[in-house]
């Protein structure tokens, strides 16, 4: 039987293969700490911040202040490159004070990302169990999909028991097969715990002291 | 001609209207053997046996990627990512299952790309359906659909199967040349008793002319206009080629009110065998 009219109603097409990229971001309270000490007035107080000593300032860009930044920059770059191609399935997953998913997979075009405030422990622990709950899950994460990569991004020591969720997240399951990249915003960062994260993939650990390279 | 190039790349498109599109291939980038040379092909466009590099680029290969092209810029979608693909098992092949040994890309939209799966349409197999995209019946007619056929279904694994572009090149002349434009949304839509209203604004059929020769037809419109001129191409007066197909052979003035046509003062009578059908009053 022929059909005579074209309902707009029931026109689909087929929905592109997405790319889901999995950001951990470190949150913690030592995010605070400014990352151009030079430029920076001296309030003259001190304090026990994430288990270091700190002065607190004014005027300088804070180290979550420059991943904001970035995660912003790179969302928009997401963004564009979705327009002419491939869907980016983004999600994002803080350990701090507050750990949880504040992003769940969202196309790049549709994320609606909120400031990140930083303060409290480093529990790497937590953060790697929440992503690996979402990767394993089908229904968040489809099979039919580009590889997952999973970018961790740290500036400091992780102070939970992480080896373990560590291990698993890179030896188990859908986790391991995922592509993983890691991203040391400061000196302090553990450059064992992130080369850890990222063995077998062919990287190295990146280094910034912004973030703006995860893009 | 200004020349501009849309997203495809080796497809110009120029910005005069009616617009002319060139399909420039890159097969002089390509090497004579398959061992050391480099076989360059488009992404999701590359024949089977090109991707799967059992042959060299050649003009049926050509032909497969002009098919594919087609295919989705009328239906607006691949015509090798059906249900086989889009509703696959969980353990099939996704990023997450474990590499096969015979080709170690087993994601399953490659393997359609490849040519590992059937055609969407396909007449005698619909395990890789696709019941998305425009509807075929509204953008195709049976020889373009017998082509696509042709090329997707027995072309897939026996590549000379594939009709030439000689083949593509007289079936699209032909569909265009029975196809109404409408005037009020701009779609197109075959001539046909299926089709007394656009399908898809449902405007009333216009007002238009059919000229006829023993050989070929075509419908002349005029934009929303009763009086209009038109060219008339050579392939209503001569058997079909490249060269002179598209060529203006007469020149013909159409008054849809009088339902009388003449050759533009000036240019060359009209042959005996040419005739008018008047289809549709003009309001």
């Amino acid at each position: 039987m022929a059909q005579n009219t074209f309902d707009p109603t029931k026109f689909t097409t087929q929905k592109a293969k997405p790319l889901p990229v999995i950001l951990l971001l470190d949150t913690s309270g030592s995010m605070n700490i400014v990352t151009n000490p030079n430029d920076v007035r001296d309030t003259g107080q001190t304090g026990f911040v994430d288990g270091q000593q700190v002065r607190f300032v004014e005027g300088g860009i804070t180290r979550i202040a420059s991943l904001n930044s970035s995660v912003k920059k790179m969302l928009n770059t997401f963004s564009r490159f979705e327009r002419d191609s491939t869907e980016i399935l983004v999600s994002i997953i803080t350990f701090g004070a507050d750990t949880r998913m504040v992003i769940p997979p969202t196309s790049a075009s549709n994320v609606g990302f909120a400031d990140l405030q930083a303060s409290g422990d480093t529990p790497l622990g937590r953060g790697l169990g929440i992503a690996k709950g979402l990767i394993e899950d089908k229904n968040q994460i489809p099979s039919r999909a580009y590889r997952p990569l999973v970018v961790l991004v740290s500036d400091g020591m992780p102070n939970d028991s992480w080896q373990g969720p560590l291990a698993d997240f890179i030896q188990n399951g859908r986790t391991a097969k995922c592509d993983r990249m890691a991203l040391a915003i400061s000196d302090e960062a553990d450059r064992n715990m992130l080369a850890q994260f990222i063995e077998g993939t062919g990287r190295e650990v990146f280094n910034a002291d912004t973030a703006e390279q995860i893009t | 001609m200004p020349i501009l190039q849309n997203r495809l790349p080796n497809v110009f498109i120029g910005e005069d209207a009616p617009c002319d599109c060139w399909l420039i291939d890159a097969d002089n980038l390509c090497s004579e053997s398959l061992k050391g040379g480099q076989i360059i092909y488009t992404p999701h466009l590359g024949a089977p046996e090109l991707v799967q590099l059992k042959d060299v680029p050649r003009p049926r290969t050509d032909c497969w990627a002009f098919a594919v092209m087609a295919f989705q810029i009328l239906a607006l979608c691949h015509p090798f990512i059906g249900k086989k693909v889009l509703e696959a098992d969980e353990e099939d092949n996704g990023w997450d299952s474990e590499p096969s040994e015979q080709d170690t890309s087993v994601d399953l939209d490659e393997q359609a790309y490849k040519g590992y799966l059937p055609y969407i349409d396909d007449e005698d197999d619909d395990s890789n359906e696709f019941s998305g995209g425009l509807p075929r019946q509204l953008i195709l007619n049976s020889q373009l659909r017998t082509l696509f056929q042709e090329t997707f279904g027995a072309g897939r694994l026996q590549p000379h199967r594939r009709p030439s572009m000689a083949f593509w090149a007289l079936e699209f002349a032909r569909a265009f040349d029975n196809s109404i434009r409408c005037p009020s949304c701009k779609m197109s839509y075959f001539h046909s008793p299926d089709f007394e209203k656009c399908p898809y604004c449902q405007n009333p059929q216009p007002a238009f002319v059919i000229a006829k020769t023993n050989r070929w037809q075509t419908i002349l419109l005029g934009e929303n206009k009763a009086s209009f001129q038109k060219s008339l191409p050579g392939r209503l007066f001569h058997p079909f080629s490249f060269a002179s197909g598209d060529s203006a052979e007469y020149e013909a003035e159409i008054d849809l009110r009088r339902k009388n046509v003449k050759p533009v003062r000036g240019t060359k009578p009209f042959p005996p065998d040419l005739t008018f059908e008047f289809v549709n009053d003009i309001k």
